[in-house]
This record gives structure tokens, C-alpha cells and sequence, in this order.
């Protein structure tokens, strides 16, 4: 091909299954749709696609859709590293990378994923970014630079080069995985979901990073930064830090066009299973031109000003849009001067400092902060995992300690954030049935109680099942059968979202609330999802360096953007948009929500669009 | 035994040396203080690990083992000249099993160690694998510790020996039924992670045999026979035949779990 | 976590030792400890690790470890006597217990070699971090995959350590004891504590091979190290003291100094 100079990547006919020695499908065999449960067949199934040199692509599509496994193929792990069945050409910076060895392609091609514990093999920071470069035998004097650069690149160049990496916090994990990788000098940067384990700083900073990286202004030396860049992800914040995207459907290309195209193309997202971003399903669902959707919440802003629309209480004070936590019953929880330290070398280190809070029945709580700022410690206290070093903790009146760990477990569930650090049993029914057999029920009573948890969390019929063998949301779906099992009153639930992708996240809480709507659950959630805390829970509480720092309505809290800055939170799209436009009006939390207080008048269904977003996509396409 | 150098060449053989070695590592320390308390017979959970690890991931097993019997020491506190012996010792306790698991003849279910099929067979070959490795083991670290003058064989041998043997038969099976599947479905058991030309090539169960046998005659010398002061000479000498006759035995017996695998 | 790991972050004198250095100084400590018998002469390879543990910073670690170091002395003590043949004069009489002063004298020196031995060690910890430990091994010529495995599983052990402890929560948040008096049940109840902690860790194993071919590692080709520790003058000072006082103590004890 004559244009292979402007190309980067190109894929022709790639078909991949993860099965070694299948037989492959022929091509006209592979144009319907792919069954998403099966788990056999090919993931990619004939894959026409390129990616531009000097572009920013990104890849979107539904879990488990194909979009790493697209990925894998730009580096040859897909097929030099995995051993699956391929067909199909693969070229990349003008390398045949079907004929080439992962190690050869990392000459050019650095990649970095979500899992960043995954990535980390130094024993200190410094070994950790001079590790690639030593790989690839760069002279030891030219590693110092790259190491210096690299540092200085991710905002790590304040960290001893001597600590090891086991310390540093999640989001400078993955900061340091960004910068072994940059001090490879890669011409082609592939990332797949960077973000999805981070909390909303972490996440920050990483997205500084890749602004950085692609706006080639990496000083130093004779590399600036990736030519080009292909990304996985599902947050719009970070696609539209990208020029270009592709957005995969049963195994294919199935629409590409910049990212403003795509993400406004709510038919095309649903097609592909893939969450439409809110502030485009709020003013779609307001009539807006659909050329002319918004993405963020100042071009919302602006629709609303240009089309001279008024702004509605979207819905009753006090009440989550997900209708939980409606009416709070009897006192549950007391805490009063809850003081907690961990034992360290250097002497105790205080967690959690004179907390002062209650729960009552039926309640939807979020615990909100940053890491670190004592919230997962505080909700250990909740069922005994923790105990007071100073304080109190009851629950009904009687001090939490004073109940055996097997009275307190039965009332009070905890789900644990990764469920992979419970789950062990041969079969999922079994895995169910553990907590309520260590709780002493026997017989009848626990076959209802798992049957019904299973069909609660809509796992039935799947009782023998390998758990291990499912996805991440079903595994976590698992675990919380296991908690709904042993029928408590009450469930704390840390980080419940945390690598779910966005249909699982909705799927997942829905179910939360559902428990709580109808069989009075009383739920206490940490989290770091905003959206989340904005839907499902009515009250919030912020911890600030272990004490609590404010305890609110959620409507109020993401109603004012004063104290949202103080407390370094950033609100959902939809309440930022209506805070803008709202007056005195309460906010709005979710996109149904917006839609509501902005439809009263139609004004938005005859507006002239406004046009900002074609143009930011023109831009984009120069870059 | 090329495939203990050869399976260096491969990423994921290199991986699971890592994290075997840190799995064990963080499961011995927190049961640190039994070991070396005699007459203190305690089931240390993670003395079933080289045992199954060793099924699974072969070569790697025995190096992880190895490596993460010395991280134990270097974070628990009990460094030293001994650690030599826990060295080696942890090597051969993650060598036996798959030099013996399918490659002893009569004794051998013919079945993978899943105890599902055939259980009854399963469990015997199973014990007589995880005497075999704690045997070695014990033996091993045992010769050195008494060569160094530290504690005496004949304290030492028999407790290493209970202490690996029962926790790996009684944690073994539950341990092979839930995750031997597992871990062959992720496609990480040996025969499946190394090309074919770094496996041995062949399968001696004459080997095999003589790995079950002769740590055990040694440590019945050892107690029954020499017994008495460490760092005698005939202590010595019998360790260093003891050794390099298991060491011979492990490197006639080949392998056969690839093939029972391969059947499967 | 900072909890787990025995290296204290100082800048002493051994601190700033090449690790191979430190490993002579290792073997200087454990020859006399090893060739002299009786508890005078092990006393002073003893007393070196003590001093060596305060230069190194590394005292506060007998904290942690104290207990272990006590029960291997009080072991020591109680084992050996009945394996030495007495001799010399009584020291205690009471009932079935009887010691001769020879034997206590030869229990006092094994027990003093054995956690001299320890100490040693736990000098050499306390002064090493895990990436020097690594640079140590591959300046012993070991080779480059070898000593990457160990520094990875000094990377993934405590992460492994944490995951324990959250699987442990995890399982007694389900009513899941581990306190039986049954030692066989007591023991099975470790299984839903070590499967969640295999599979999580045999889970990544894939990903973090992937990861790593991905940044160029390939044992079979050609690399550089950025940072190979040289040898100074001090460290061929403290590799010169090693054989000064490993001939000594050889030769004084084969003429019979300071054994029995």
C-alpha cells in the first residue's frame, strides 16, 4: 500500500479465538452477530481496521467485545505470547507483527494496562523504569536520562529512586508503570483502561500524564513522546482526550469517526452495549439536535443559556433518584468518639480520630474521601472486623464487641471489594451456602435461603457453576449472594464498583437498591463513584484524615460547588450542569433528572445547535 | 533434569518461580516460630504448597520453593549458614512431586490429581508422593543443620519430617480438588506452560521409586542407627550419599505427569 | 507495607558496604562461630553481631524477632546435654535432671553459635534493601533470570502478605473459625484462606508474564544493567578481615584453642 507511511497499525481479516488448534470460521462465515456468552468462539472475528500515525485513537465497546484482545495484537502478544488460533495480517510501524517476538516489538511498542500490580517487578522505583531499557540493552549511561526524564514525566520526580514500589499508593503505581514504559522511548503507546483501579485522584493525575504524552511535549532528548497512542477505555473524560475512535461490535469495527462523533451516537453506543454518557442521554432525551450533543458540562451550559431554558426542582428534597433510603426507621448504629490506630514499625498510626455517627433502618449511606482518609477502617467497625481502640460502636442499643463475630455477621454483611479474596468453593452454590453453614443453618432452611440469593442477585440456575470461571461482575454478584444468604439487616459494602465496567456498575447497584426498596436493607457504602453515590444515597458522609468531615443530603452536597472543592470531590455531569443553570432550585443527580428539570418548557427541543462540539471535532482530526 | 534449566527460558515459567516463592514466603512466616520449636508439632498450612506446587508447575516449583523458603528466612528473622540447607532442602521438596506423580508404576493412579475420578487411588499415590517430598526435605535441611552443629539429626530429621508430611496429607487433597482444575484451566501446569523439548525425556519409575525410598532409609539411619552428637563424620557421610543418591534418582526418574496429563 | 520488611532505611557504615561485602563480613562472623566450641570464644562473633546490629541501625528488629532468638537459645540448652558425655563437675542435681559442667559449658557454645548465626543474618537484613540484596546476587555471578525471580517475589510477597490478611477478614466476616481443637479440622479450615490467596495471586500470572515480554524481557537476548555495584576499597577491607579471621580461627581451633 502506497499510504502505509500515514498508518501506524493495520489489521486485514484477523481472526482470533483463545482456544489453541480451533478451527477457525471462514470470513463469510463471521457476519452475524457473536453471542456474547459464548466463550469458545473467536474474539475477533475479521478485523479490517487501521489505526493513523500521529493519531490518538480509542477503543470502545462492551466487556468482553474484544477490545483488548484487539489491543494484544499491536505488540504480537496476540499471537507470539498467547497461544490461541490466528489468522489474519497485522502490520505495525511497517513490521510484519505476526512474524515478530513481544520482546522485538517492545522495541517501539510500549503497552500499560489496567491491573498496575501486574506490572510492577522492581525493587525499587529507580529499577522499576530503568527495567525496560536495561531489556533492551540501551547503554547503561543513556538508562540515567531516560530514568530522570521518565520520573519527571509521570510528576514521580520528588520520590526517592531508592523506595520500593510496594508503598506508593495505587495512583503512583500506575504512574510509575507509566514511566518504565515511557523510559522504553516507544514510538506506538497502547493502554488499556489505565484508570479502572484508580480512585478519582489517581485517576487525575494519570490523565495529566496522558495529556502529556500526547501532546508530544515530553522534554527531553531525542523522544518526546509516542508518535502515536491507542487506548481502551469507558470514561468520556479520558476518550476525549483522543482525536479518533473505533467502536467495536460482535468481534468487529462496527463505526469509527472522531470521539465527539461517536460518543453523541447514542443509537450506535446502545447497539455496541456501550454506556451512553449522561449529559448526551439528558439532551437527547430533550429533543437536542443529535449532531450537536454535549459531552461535558459546560457545553451543556451553554445549550441551556442558547436555547434560553428554565430550570425545574427535578424532584422531591431528600429522596435518591434510585428511590432508596426513603424513610429512615429506628436507630441501628451508634458511634460515638470511635478512635482506631494501626500498629506499624514507626508506632501506631491513627486511622480513624474521634468519629461521631448513626445509622438508622433502611437507611442508604455513602462514605466518601480520599485513600487514606480512614473510611474502609471506619466500616470495619460496623460488624467487629475492627474494634475501637477509643469509643464506642453499638448496634441496637448494645455495644458491637459485646456480640460473638458470629451474632454480629449474621446481622451485618461486609462486602469486601474484590471478591476474589472470598471466593473459593467447587461450585457456586456452594460458595453461597458457606456463611449461613458457618452461621449454623442446616437443611431446608439454607437451600431457600441460597435458591433465593441466587435468584436475587439473578445467578439461578447457575448453582453449579465454577464461580472462578465467571466474569468480574458475576463474581462479585457471588459474593454478595453469599452475604444475602445469612439474611442480615444490614450490608457494608467497600468499594462495590471498583473494576466493574459501566453495565455492570448499574447492574450491580440496582440490585443494592432493590434490596434496600424492598426488603429494607440498610445499606452503608464506601466508594469513590460519585455517579454511584448520587443515584443510590441519599445522605453522604465525607471523612477527611479519619474524622468525619461533613454528613449531608447528597443532593445538597453535589448542590454546592464550594464545598465540592473543598473537599477535592468532583460532582456527576448532570448535577455540574444544572448548578450552573439551576438559581435557587435544588440540583440534579442523575440524567433522567436533568432531563426532567430542563423539559418543562420544550425550549431545548426547537434550539439552533450550537456548534462547539463539531468544531472540537475538527479539531481533533488535525491533530 | 535439563528442564530445571531450560524452563528459565520461558516468561511464564520464570513468573510462577516468582510468585510461587512469594506465596510461600507470606504463608510460612506468619507459622515462622514452629519450625523450630521440637517437640511443637504444629500443621503449618503452607507446608502442603511445594507439595502441590510441585504437581503443578514442576521446575518451577522447585526453584520457587527454594527462593521462598530463603525470603522466609530473610523476613523472619532466621538468616544464616542454615538457610543453605533450607535452600536446597525446599528445592527437592518442590522437585518430587512431579518427578514421582504418575511415574510410580503400581502405585500410580494413572489419573490427574484432581480426586475426582478413582479417589481412593488417588489419595495413596498422593501420600506416597508427599512422604517422598517431606522425606527429602526434611533429610536435607536435617544433614546440614547437623553438619553445622546446630541441632542434631536425629532431633531435627523426624520433626521436619511429620511437620511437611501430615499438613501436606491432610491439606493435599481438599487443596488438589478445588484447585488443581483451576489452575490447569488457566492453562499454567508445566506440561502445558514448557515446549515439549524441555521436558525430559523420559520416564523411569525405577527413579521414581528410589526418590521414595532413600530419604527414608537415610533419616531411618540417621535416628535409628547413627543417631547420637552432630557433625560426626558417618552423619556426614551418610548425608552426602543420601544426597547425591536422591539427586541421581531425580535425575533418572525423568518425568510422566506430561503424559498422565496428555491422557487426561 | 513498611511492616514487613526487616531493612531499616539508614545510612551507616554497613549500609553503605557492597552487599557481596557484607556477605564476607557474613562468613567472618560465621567461622569462628562455627570452628571454636567453647561458649568464651563463640561469644565474641556473638557480641560482633550485636555491636553490628547497633552500627547498622538494626537493634529495633530484635523486637520482632527476640522471641524466635530465645526459643532457639533455650532449645539449644535443652537439646545438647544429651548428646555431650559428661564430665567435670556437677552444676545440677535435682531429680531425673542432671548436668555436668562440661555439658552445660558445650549446650552454652551451641546455643550461643546458633543465634550468632541468626543475628548475623539479621545484620545482613537489616542493612540490605531487597534491591541490593538482588544487585548482590548478580555481582555473585548468579544468573540474570535467577536473580530477577527472587526480586520479583521480594516485590509480590508483601502484596501477598495483605491479600492473606484480607481473605482472612473476609472469611471470618462469613463465621469462618479457625480455632478448633481438632488439629485435622483446625487444618481444614485453612482451605478457604489459601485457595482465595493461590487463585488471585495464579490469576495475575498471565497478565504479569504479558506485561513483562511487553516491556522487552527476554532471557534469551542480549541486556544491560543500568547500575552494577562496584567493589570500593572498604569492601575489599571487609573481604581481607574475612579471610584474616577465618585462617585464624581455623588454625587456632584445629591446635585445639577454644574447643573441647
Amino acid at each position: 500500500m502506497s499510504d502505509s507511511e500515514d498508518v501506524a497499525v493495520r489489521l486485514r481479516d484477523v481472526v482470533f479465538s483463545y482456544v489453541r488448534n480451533a478451527t477457525l470460521p471462514e470470513p463469510e462465515e463471521l457476519t452475524g452477530e457473536a453471542d456474547p456468552d459464548e466463550r469458545e468462539g473467536p474474539v475477533l472475528r475479521g478485523v479490517d481496521v487501521s489505526v493513523p500515525a500521529d493519531s490518538f485513537t480509542v477503543v470502545m465497546g462492551a466487556s468482553g467485545g474484544g477490545k483488548s484482545t484487539l489491543l494484544r495484537t499491536f505488540n504480537a502478544i496476540i499471537p507470539d505470547f498467547i497461544d490461541g488460533s490466528f489468522r489474519g495480517e497485522v502490520d505495525v510501524l511497517g513490521v510484519d507483527a505476526t512474524e515478530t517476538r513481544v520482546s522485538e516489538m517492545a522495541r517501539d511498542v510500549g503497552m500499560v494496562l489496567q491491573d498496575y500490580e501486574s506490572q510492577l517487578f522492581g525493587t525499587s522505583v529507580e529499577a522499576e523504569v530503568a527495567f525496560g531499557p536495561e531489556n533492551l540493552a540501551v547503554p547503561a549511561e543513556e538508562i540515567e536520562p531516560r530514568i530522570e526524564q521518565s520520573l519527571d514525566l509521570v510528576g514521580l520526580d520528588d520520590l526517592e529512586p531508592h523506595r520500593e514500589p510496594s508503598g506508593l499508593s495505587g495512583g503512583q503505581k500506575q504512574r510509575l508503570v507509566f514511566a518504565g514504559v515511557a523510559a522504553t522511548h516507544p514510538e506506538l503507546l497502547v493502554l488499556d483502561e489505565p484508570t479502572s483501579d484508580l480512585d478519582p485522584r489517581g485517576t487525575r493525575d494519570i490523565v495529566d500524564v496522558v495529556n502529556t504524552l500526547s501532546a508530544g511535549d515530553a522534554a527531553g532528548g531525542d523522544w518526546s513522546g509516542p508518535d502515536t497512542i491507542a487506548m481502551v477505555t469507558h470514561k468520556i473524560e479520558e476518550a476525549l482526550l483522543a482525536d479518533h475512535a473505533v467502536l467495536l461490535k460482535d468481534g468487529r469495527p462496527f463505526r469509527s469517526g472522531t470521539v465527539r462523533e461517536v460518543f453523541t451516537d447514542t443509537d450506535a453506543l446502545t447497539a455496541a452495549r456501550v454506556a451512553v454518557p449522561p449529559l448526551v442521554e439528558a439532551f437527547d432525551e430533550l429533543g437536542w439536535p443529535e449532531d450537536d450533543l454535549p459531552l461535558l458540562p459546560e457545553e451543556a451550559r451553554d445549550r441551556v443559556a442558547a436555547a434560553d431554558a428554565e430550570y425545574e426542582a427535578p424532584a422531591e428534597p431528600g429522596v435518591a433518584p434510585g428511590g432508596t433510603g426513603a424513610e429512615p426507621g429506628d436507630l441501628l448504629f451508634e458511634l460515638s468518639d470511635v478512635t482506631f490506630a494501626y500498629d506499624t514499625d514507626r508506632g501506631p498510626v491513627t486511622a480513624v480520630d474521634g468519629v461521631d455517627l448513626t445509622v438508622r433502618e433502611g437507611e442508604v449511606v455513602a462514605l466518601v474521601g480520599h485513600n487514606g482518609s480512614g473510611k474502609t477502617t471506619l466500616a470495619k467497625h460496623f460488624n467487629g472486623l475492627h474494634e475501637a481502640d477509643d469509643g464506642s460502636v453499638s448496634y441496637r442499643g448494645r455495644p458491637v464487641p459485646e456480640y460473638g463475630m458470629g451474632e454480629i455477621g449474621r446481622e451485618v454483611g461486609f462486602v469486601f471489594q474484590n471478591p476474589d479474596h472470598q471466593i473459593f468453593a467447587e461450585t457456586v452454590r456452594e460458595e453461597v451456602a458457606f456463611g449461613p453453614k458457618n452461621f449454623g443453618l442446616t437443611g431446608e432452611e439454607l437451600e431457600r435461603r441460597v435458591d433465593r440469593a441466587l435468584e436475587t442477585v439473578e445467578l439461578d440456575g447457575l448453582d453449579d457453576a465454577d464461580p472462578f470461571a465467571f466474569s468480574k461482575g458475576q463474581r462479585q454478584r457471588v459474593a454478595l449472594a453469599g452475604i444475602l444468604a445469612t439474611d442480615p439487616e444490614v450490608i457494608v459494602f467497600d468499594e462495590p464498583t471498583t473494576g466493574l465496567d459501566a453495565t455492570q456498575q448499574r447492574q450491580f447497584m440496582d440490585l443494592v437498591a432493590e434490596l434496600n426498596r424492598e426488603e429494607g436493607v440498610t445499606v452503608v457504602m464506601v466508594t469513590h463513584d460519585m455517579g454511584t453515590v448520587a443515584r443510590y444515597a441519599p445522605r453522604t458522609v465525607v471523612m477527611r484524615d479519619g474524622a468525619v468531615a461533613d454528613d449531608l443530603p447528597t443532593r445538597e452536597l453535589f448542590g454546592d460547588e464550594a464545598t465540592l472543592a473543598e473537599y477535592d470531590l468532583v460532582p456527576p455531569h448532570p448535577a455540574a450542569c444544572a448548578n450552573a443553570v439551576r438559581g435557587d432550585e435544588p440540583t440534579a443527580l442523575t440524567a433522567e433528572e436533568l432531563a426532567t428539570a430542563l423539559g418543562g418548557t420544550d425550549a431545548l427541543a426547537d434550539a439552533e445547535p450550537v456548534g462547539d462540539g463539531a468544531s472540537t471535532a475538527t479539531e481533533g482530526a488535525d491533530r | 533434569m535439563r528442564e530445571l534449566l531450560t524452563m528459565w527460558r520461558d516468561t511464564r515459567m520464570v513468573m510462577l518461580v516468582a510468585v510461587v516463592a512469594a506465596v510461600y514466603a507470606a504463608l510460612l512466616i506468619p507459622f515462622k516460630l514452629f519450625t523450630i520449636l521440637p517437640g511443637l508439632t504444629s500443621i503449618r498450612p503452607a507446608n502442603v504448597l511445594p507439595v502441590f506446587f510441585g504437581i503443578a508447575f514442576g521446575p518451577a516449583a522447585a526453584w520457587g520453593s527454594a527462593i521462598g523458603n530463603l525470603i522466609g528466612d530473610v523476613f523472619g528473622g532466621t538468616f544464616g549458614p542454615g538457610s543453605v540447607g533450607g535452600f536446597v532442602g525446599n528445592f527437592f521438596f518442590g522437585l518430587v512431586g512431579y518427578k514421582l506423580w504418575g511415574n510410580l508404576g503400581p502405585l500410580s493412579s494413572g489419573e490427574e490429581p484432581d480426586f475426582r475420578d478413582q479417589r481412593l487411588r488417588q489419595l495413596i499415590e498422593y501420600v506416597a508422593v508427599a512422604v517422598a517430598a517431606a522425606a527429602a526435605c526434611a533429610a536435607i535441611i536435617a544433614w546440614v543443620v547437623d553438619a553445622l552443629e546446630l541441632v542434631p539429626f536425629s532431633v531435627l530429621g523426624p520433626i521436619i519430617l511429620t511437620n511437611n508430611a501430615v499438613s501436606a496429607i491432610v491439606l493435599g487433597p481438599p487443596l488438589f480438588y478445588l484447585a488443581y482444575p483451576r489452575v490447569k484451566e488457566m492453562g499454567l501446569l508445566y506440561p502445558d506452560v514448557l515446549r515439549n523439548e524441555d521436558l525430559p525425556d523420559r520416564a523411569n519409575s525405577a527413579g521414581a521409586w528410589a526418590i521414595l525410598v532413600v530419604p527414608l532409609v537415610w533419616i531411618g539411619i540417621a535416628v535409628f542407627v547413627l543417631g547420637g552428637a552432630p557433625g560426626s563424620t558417618a552423619q556426614i557421610g551418610l548425608g552426602a550419599v543420601g544426597f547425591l543418591v536422591t539427586a541421581a534418582a531425580a535425575y533418572v526418574a525423568g518425568e510422566n505427569f506430561s503424559a498422565v496429563v496428555r491422557d487426561a | 507495607m513498611s511492616s514487613t520488611s526487616l531493612y531499616v532505611d539508614a545510612d551507616s557504615f554497613l549500609h553503605r558496604l557492597d552487599p557481596r561485602a557484607k556477605l564476607a563480613l557474613l562468613v567472618a562472623m560465621a567461622v569462628p562461630a562455627y570452628t571454636f566450641g567453647r561458649p568464651a570464644f563463640i561469644a565474641i562473633p556473638f557480641v560482633a553481631a550485636l555491636v553490628g546490629l547497633w552500627i547498622g541501625q538494626g537493634l529495633r528488629n530484635l523486637r520482632r524477632v527476640w522471641f524466635i532468638i530465645v526459643a532457639l537459645f533455650v532449645v539449644g540448652l535443652v537439646v545438647w546435654p544429651g548428646f555431650v558425655e559428661r564430665g567435670g563437675p556437677v552444676v545440677v542435681d535435682v531429680g531425673p535432671l542432671y548436668l555436668t559442667e562440661r555439658q552445660t559449658l558445650f549446650a552454652l557454645g551451641r546455643s550461643l553459635r546458633i543465634t550468632s548465626f541468626i543475628l548475623g543474618g539479621l545484620v545482613y537484613v537489616s542493612t540490605t534493601s531487597n534491591e541490593e540484596i538482588v544487585r548482590g546476587m548478580r555481582g555473585l555471578g548468579l544468573p540474570y533470570a535467577f536473580c530477577f525471580a527472587v526480586g520479583t517475589a521480594l516485590r509480590l510477597f508483601p502484596t501477598f502478605l495483605d491479600a492473606a490478611g484480607t481473605v482472612r477478614q473476609a472469611q471470618e466476616a462469613r463465621g469462618l473459625e479457625i480455632s478448633s481443637r481438632n488439629p485435622i479440622e483446625r487444618a481444614r479450615s485453612f482451605i478457604p484462606l489459601l485457595i482465595p490467596v493461590f487463585m488471585t495471586a495464579f490469576r495475575n500470572i498471565e497478565t504479569q508474564s504479558m506485561a513483562l515480554e511487553a516491556r522487552g524481557f527476554d532471557t534469551r537476548s542480549e541486556r544491560t544493567f543500568y547500575r552494577d555495584s562496584d567493589f570500593a576499597f572498604r569492601d575489599w577491607l571487609a573481604v581481607g578481615f574475612t579471610v584474616a579471621v577465618s585462617v585464624a580461627s581455623i588454625a587456632l581451633s584445629t591446635m585445639g584453642v577454644g574447643t573441647f
